[in-house]
């Protein structure tokens, strides 16, 4: 059953369309990316996920009820990790249940457990600048987790870390994905990362975007899986189509 | 804390010099290039600093009271006025040019009308401190509301918190960097608006006691008065720096 549905979303700015007719969809637990190169309205097709932003046309369910134009439903990280840097890192994470209306006591009682979960244990007093990227993207994503526990939205989270860095990033991401049965729909210009944490790939392409290709993707489970035959295959194969052969 | 040697050179630096601009000073006077009444020697005007103290910190106190009011009131107002200009995009097409223009109003030339329409007492002190600070805090806080980072908004945009939340959570926090700078610069025109205002009249205060000076010829009372009024304004500023980095305390573990 799908958790998110997006159909028929078209938007433009000053006349000039920037996404057509695009409807996707996630089903819970359901780890799915959306990829295509810069510039194609990904972050258009986001914002409108979120709320952010109202479509021209078409209309936005979550577990059925319609959101489109509403923000505040689903969680929502982006590739800088936007943590406010003059409030603690527990602070930071806790923002969205403060928002919610808890007490701080309260929402510091439910966010101090996840700490060593995320890897943020004995964190919790230091300033963001105090932090690796790495740790400030786990917080980031901590913070998201609090704000919705059933549909997160990430632009390109990772793209801002060193390569090994992201890559550790990745696999504990999945991890923890999995683990608290989140759905999440990220958006990503890199084929390897889409490859590696999907299970299902959206294409997008042309000009207005629109989505060209849907695959089926199964997450490798061995290591190095970047190295193995297979990966090398389905790259090829989807590099071609982002490339429209 | 060890300081390192370069940072310590770097202070010396200016002190070298105002050493030299002093003892050349000295010698000018010493060497009579320069009649006595006019040019009083820096130990003249140390010696009237000593003797005069006790008169003149009864007149820093009414200039200080005058200036922090003056002050307060600026940054209040500025306070209230940049939210709501913040807010409400209307007021701020409507009262940017009109702050703009206080700002080019020349504050000793409106001081006699001030006196003439307010009398001598603290008010029309406080007006004139406030004509001269409003602006740069209003601009300071202006400045700093737009500072906030547009991916933080957007995130507590998206989480549907109300415009106050985002006022307390964001938008101020991310302003005072460019508050303190503001309240560096209003501090000194504050004190200098104090003694301005004062030239005009008044029981009390260092621009009472300069006009008192100045009329009986004791030019090394006055510049020991200019001396004490920088200095006033200099020990602010050092305040208002101190006052930041308390205040601020995540900002030592950012990278310059």
């Amino acid at each position: 059953m799908s958790i998110l549905k997006a159909e028929n979303l078209s938007k433009s700015y000053g006349g000039r369309q920037i996404i057509s007719d695009i409807s996707v969809y996630l089903d819970k637990g359901e780890m799915v990316s959306l990829l295509g190169v810069s510039g194609i309205g990904k972050t258009t097709l986001f914002n409108i996920l979120s709320g952010l932003e109202t479509p021209d046309s078409g209309s936005v369910t979550i577990d059925g009820r319609d959101v489109t134009g509403k923000s505040g439903i689903v969680g929502y990280m982006q590739q800088s990790d936007l943590l406010l840097p003059f409030k603690t890192i527990a602070d930071n994470v806790i923002i969205p249940l403060l928002l919610r209306g808890e007490k701080k006591k309260a929402a510091l009682e439910k966010a101090l457990p996840l700490f060593s979960e995320f890897g943020l244990e004995g964190m919790e007093n230091y300033y963001p600048a105090q932090l690796s990227g790495g740790m400030r993207q786990r917080a980031a994503l901590l913070r998201s987790f609090f704000y919705s526990s059933d549909v997160l939205l990430m632009d390109e989270p990772f793209s801002a870390l060193d390569a090994i860095t992201r890559s550790a990033m990745q696999s504990w991401f999945r991890k923890i994905i999995r683990e608290h049965g989140l759905s999440t729909f990220f958006i990503t210009h890199d084929v390897n990362e889409a490859l590696l944490l999907s299970d299902r790939i959206y294409i997008l392409g042309g000009r207005p975007g629109q989505i060209t290709h849907q695959l089926p993707n199964s997450i490798p489970v061995t290591e190095n899986p970047e190295l193995t035959e297979e990966f090398l295959k389905n790259k090829i194969r989807i590099t071609e189509l982002i490339n429209g052969k | 804390m060890i300081k390192k040697p370069q940072s310590i050179i770097n202070k010396l630096y200016p002190l070298a010099f105002i050493a030299l601009i002093v003892a050349v000073w000295e010698a000018v006077c010493r060497l009579g290039l320069v009649a006595e009444f006019m040019l009083p020697s820096p130990g003249k005007v140390l010696n009237a600093l000593i003797s005069e103290f006790p008169a003149l910190l009864g007149h820093s106190r009414t200039t200080l009271l005058e200036a922090a009011a003056g002050l307060g009131i600026s940054v209040l107002a500025a306070l209230v006025f940049a939210v709501l200009m913040d807010r409400f995009e209307f007021l701020y097409k409507a009262g940017y040019p009109l702050a703009v223009l206080t700002q080019t109003i020349p504050t000793v030339a409106i001081a006699p009308l001030l006196v003439l329409w307010f009398g001598y007492g603290m008010a029309p002190k406080i007006i004139l401190i406030f004509v001269a600070c409003f602006f740069p805090m209003l601009i300071a806080l202006l400045g700093g509301f737009q500072a906030a980072d547009p991916g933080v908004l957007r995130l507590y945009r998206s989480m549907n918190a109300g415009y106050l939340r985002i006022l307390w959570d964001v938008k101020l926090p991310y302003a005072m960097d460019s508050f303190f700078s503001g309240l560096r610069i209003s501090v000194s025109y504050s004190v200098v608006g104090a003694v301005i205002s004062e030239w005009l009249g008044g029981n009390g205060g260092l621009g009472v006691y300069m006009t008192r000076v100045r009329k009986s010829f004791a030019f090394d009372k006055m510049f020991a008065v200019i001396i004490l009024t920088s200095v006033v304004s200099l020990v602010l500023i050092k305040l208002v720096d101190i006052i930041q980095v308390a205040a601020m305390p995540w900002k030592k573990y950012e990278k310059k």
